[in-house]
């Protein structure tokens, strides 16, 4: 599911709870990859994990603004998140969604099952909270 | 004990000239028991007079302060800003005592540094108006960052009456003046209070305070708790909370009128508490 093998280590602890060895893998991955998609999306699921929820939200946001920005992707050699993780970043907003009871966007999120309406969901978001951005310096 | 202002000078920026219009109100409350006079150059004060300075983007200021610690050994820095920490801490070292706004943890064992809230900005706060004659119920002034201050608009969205002013930017082109901003904040309940930028403090909190909202703050970490201790604020996680609250509050005057009161007697004994912590270390 991810480009970088051992992602899938810490995918793993986050899913089996175990927030320690998470955070080290994630601390230990951060200097190189911070603004990778795949990365931002597994610190998305640590947040989560963490009760953070709209910070959750931001970093999700952030993956996707990266799996949207070729020339970005390209500078930094990084590839765009494939569609199995694009899934389970779906997945996880409505999760988040549904937490916040945030309706309107978990409606949006739940019916984002092509291509076409996960970039208008993408714009929706972009549209809705303007500050989400990064740094573009590699 | 004289005081100068420097964030205006020596690097001409945004927020050097915001916290010289901005700041004063607030950093001369906080200076209440002091006796000092403002003074408008440097070349007032000699070699050992104590002197305040207050001053913001110091790390961009390097050289100015080089050459000023040589001439002047008896400094209080009052560094306003530097949300994101970005201060070399040795920096500090060369003064006396230094008053930082942001708490941060990385700043808080260095023993001549004490914390100090944001505060407010200047302008005619009014707080006189009872909360139960406001007309508000609650109101969201400034700039949408990320999904915590979207779904604050969302959540409260049909809590009517309200008034909110969505800024593209941190004083940006519909930023309401001063005088407008603290009309609308005297004539609200609640002020809904999101994290800021990077830091869980924002302006609007203490703005809020003044003006006799009764602040609903979002509170990572627990970060209120621990800064700002024993307030009586209502804190959330999540912004979906907000409808309950305010629906139960307003259906109780009483309890309402008694909140306020105990939100602003806090407010009132911490500025104090403030005030004496920097009267102990300017202790001239």
């Amino acid at each position: 599911m991810f480009n970088i093998k051992e992602f899938e280590i810490i995918y793993n602890f986050i899913k089996e709870n175990n927030k320690t060895e998470a955070n080290q893998l994630l601390i230990s991955f951060r200097a190189k990859f911070a603004l990778h998609p795949d990365y931002l999306f597994l610190m998305s699921e640590y947040l989560f994990l963490e009760d953070r929820i709209y910070q959750a939200i931001d970093t999700l946001h952030t993956s996707l603004l990266i799996d949207y920005d070729d020339m970005f992707l390209l500078k930094n050699n990084f590839e765009k998140s494939n569609i199995k993780l694009i899934d389970k970043k779906f997945e996880l907003f409505r999760k988040l969604f549904k937490i916040t009871n945030n309706l309107e966007l978990l409606k949006d999120a739940e019916d984002s099952n092509n291509e076409q309406k996960r970039l208008f969901f993408f714009n929706k978001l972009q549209e809705l909270m303007p500050g989400i951005g990064f740094n573009k310096k590699p | 004990m004289k005081l100068f202002w420097n964030s205006q000078n020596n690097n001409k920026s945004f927020w050097g000239e915001y916290h010289y219009k901005n700041s004063k109100n607030w950093i001369f409350d906080l200076l209440n028991e002091i006796k000092f006079s403002e003074i408008k150059n440097l070349n007032e004060i000699n070699e050992f007079e104590p002197l305040i300075i207050i001053d913001s983007e110091v790390q961009k200021k390097v050289n100015f302060y080089k050459d000023f610690l040589k001439k002047c050994k008896n400094i209080y820095l009052i560094h306003l800003g530097d949300e994101g920490g970005k201060i070399d801490k040795s920096f500090y070292l060369s003064f006396k005592h230094v008053f930082r706004t942001f708490y941060l943890n990385s700043f808080s064992k260095i023993n001549n540094v004490t914390s100090i809230p944001i505060g407010y900005k200047t302008g005619p706060i009014n707080s006189d108006t009872e909360i139960n004659n406001r007309k508000y119920n609650w109101n969201f002034l400034g700039t949408i960052h990320g999904a915590s201050r979207h779904d604050l608009i969302y959540q409260s969205r049909n809590i009517e009456p309200h008034y909110v002013n969505i800024t593209k930017k941190f004083g940006g082109q519909n930023s309401l003046s001063a005088t407008e901003y603290y009309k609308i904040m005297s004539d609200t309940k609640f002020a809904l209070i999101p994290h800021g930028y990077y830091h869980p403090e924002t302006y609007r909190l203490y703005e809020a305070l003044e003006s006799g909202c009764i602040p609903i703050i979002e509170n990572p970490h627990n970060f209120f708790d621990t800064f700002l201790p024993k307030n009586p604020m209502i804190k959330i996680k999540l912004w979906r909370e907000v409808n309950k609250i305010i629906n139960e509050l307003n259906d109780d005057k009483t309890k309402i009128l008694n909140l306020s009161a105990s939100i602003q007697k806090w407010w009132n004994d911490h500025k104090l508490i403030i005030r004496k912590k920097i009267k102990e270390k300017i202790n001239v």
